[in-house]
């Protein structure tokens, strides 16, 4: 328990560190009054008294500095006895001190490892730049719409049922082309999808790829650019324009050897055939954390390339399966952003062509940051992390405890 | 009057562990004390005992406890430890050895050598 009593004296010294000043304050004070006093009784007057036993003490501030400076050298001492002390012990038994070291090192290995994740999951950013203008657009009803085929993929944490209401954050393409061509708080509007799986050929032996549709603007909302060939763009998401696809760096790398002559190869993805046309920036693995994929296609082609019993289809508003992502115009706030694409979200859902919400169930477009709503990992991981993290750090305290009994 | 002899640092440690064997002093009461026993022949500067008493406190020769004087006043005394005790027995007989050598080296004759 020497631990503890060592612990104990060093808390105390530094906590009555200005106290004990004050009891040598007093003491010295004291000692001086006496003097005077004495002085003072043997005939000397009060003030010649007083000024004679001041002179007699010497250097007042001269001692209590010099008192001062042992104290802190006393603490010191104490310091690197108990050190020589704790050393000498462990040197006495070297198998006590190798089960101290490497309790101590798991646990502090084990604390570093998991802070390490915390810090990557819960604060990481956008792998884009200007990341805080870029917002996703969800909504919610009081009453789910009597026809409501929703596709989602995790990305946004939005999406659940509460009773009798909904609240989602996949949005139809008609609706993502009211909300590009109508919301002019945006400077950009685009979404995406999945990723979902495909099966490649014409690259060697037969393989599945993890693809993302996504629409024209995706990557100029973004502003990811490509660092070979181009990147996905309005003219590729057409109706009736060539499949095209961006490869993602690493797939780039891993299934084409980062070979430039990529550019403008042919693939079949679930036998429909797909032209290179680039590759997008290595620092952009994806675009919500934790999620990947090793290919960009346009949305358009979802009909075509999504699974039959998803029946997804490009005019009708009740299937939702995009995830629409925007970015704020300069000098737009998320309150003006939301309330204008609101209006244009009503209009489309209650009063457009086809409507497919009626008015008593409410509904509501709501903006909210990207880096906010894209909690796809935080989501996975933020329980057993936590969980995790307060495992490691009572193993931790045990290793501690250990060693100090 | 004795002549004034200049007090060397070291037994000033000596001289306080002595005085306060003598029975529990607070400082001024220290200095009072050494005066006494000396006969007013060895001058210290009064600040200089504090320094001296707190390291002696600190190697624990001595133990401070805080009590009220007679004038009521809170005031710190000092008493010998054990160790106290037995470190003031030590220098005695080192001195005592040390003034017997010195002196019989002083008193030698010229015949005797």
């Amino acid at each position: 328990m020497r631990v503890f009593a060592s612990l104990r004296s060093v808390v105390s010294a530094l906590l009555h560190r200005s106290l004990v000043e004050n009891e040598v304050e007093e003491e010295l004070r004291a000692h001086i009054q006496d003097r005077a006093n004495d002085l003072e009784r043997s005939g000397v007057p009060r003030a010649e008294a007083e000024r004679r036993a001041r002179l007699e003490f010497g250097g007042y501030q001269k001692y209590k500095e010099e008192i001062r400076e042992a104290q802190g050298t006393h603490f010191l001492e104490t310091l690197i006895q108990d050190l020589r002390f704790g050393l000498r012990m462990l040197r006495k038994s070297p198998g006590f001190a190798a089960v101290a070291i490497l309790t101590l090192a798991l646990g502090i290995g084990a604390n570093t490892a998991i802070f390490s994740m915390v810090n990557g999951v819960m604060l990481s950013a956008l792998p884009v730049p200007d990341a805080q203008r870029l917002v996703v657009l969800h909504w919610t009803a009081k009453k789910r719409p009597k026809q409501l085929d929703s596709n989602g993929f995790g990305d946004c944490d939005v999406e659940r049922n509460r009773g009798e209401g909904v609240a989602s954050c996949s949005i139809s393409y008609p609706i993502f082309q009211a909300l590009q061509s109508r919301a002019n708080v945006f400077s950009s509007v685009a979404a995406f999808a999945g990723p979902v799986q495909l099966a490649l050929s014409g690259n060697g032996a037969p393989s599945t790829v993890q693809a993302v549709l996504a629409t024209g603007d995706y990557f100029t909302t973004l502003q990811v650019h490509a660092v070979i060939g181009r990147t996905i763009t309005p003219s590729d998401d057409a109706a009736a324009a060539a499949p095209v696809a961006v490869l993602a760096y690493g797939y780039w790398k891993s299934a084409f050897g980062g070979l430039p002559s990529v550019i403008g190869r042919s693939v079949f993805l679930n036998n429909i055939a797909f032209t290179i046309v680039g590759v997008a920036d290595p620092s952009f693995t994806a675009l919500t954390p934790g999620k990947s994929q090793d290919m960009w296609i346009p949305a358009t082609m979802a009909p075509r390339v999504t699974p039959a019993d998803w029946d997804i289809k490009l005019d009708v508003d009740h299937d939702t399966w995009l995830l629409a992502v925007a970015r704020l115009k300069v000098g737009v706030s998320i309150g003006q952003a939301q309330a204008a694409a609101n209006v244009v979200f009503r209009n489309e859902v209650l009063h457009g062509a086809k409507p497919f919400f009626t008015e008593d169930a409410d509904p509501r477009m709501a903006v909210t940051q990207a880096w906010s709503a894209l909690s796809y990992e935080r989501d996975r991981i933020a329980e057993p992390i936590y969980v995790l993290g307060l495992a490691v750090g009572m193993i931790l305290l045990i290793a501690c405890a250990n060693v100090a009994v | 009057m004795p002549e004034h002899a200049q007090i060397l640092p070291g037994t000033l440690d000596l001289l306080i562990l002595k005085a306060v064997s003598l029975g529990p002093l607070y400082g001024y009461g220290i200095l009072l004390r050494i005066e006494q026993i000396s006969h007013g022949a060895l001058l210290i500067e009064q600040g200089a005992l504090y320094p001296a008493l707190f390291r002696l406190v600190r190697q624990g020769l001595l133990k401070p406890h805080w009590d009220t004087s007679e004038n009521n006043r809170r005031t710190k005394f000092y008493e010998l430890t054990a160790a106290g005790r037995k470190r003031l027995r030590q220098e005695e007989d080192g001195w005592n050895r040390l003034v017997a050598a010195i002196g019989s080296a002083l008193k030698a004759q010229p015949e005797e050598i």
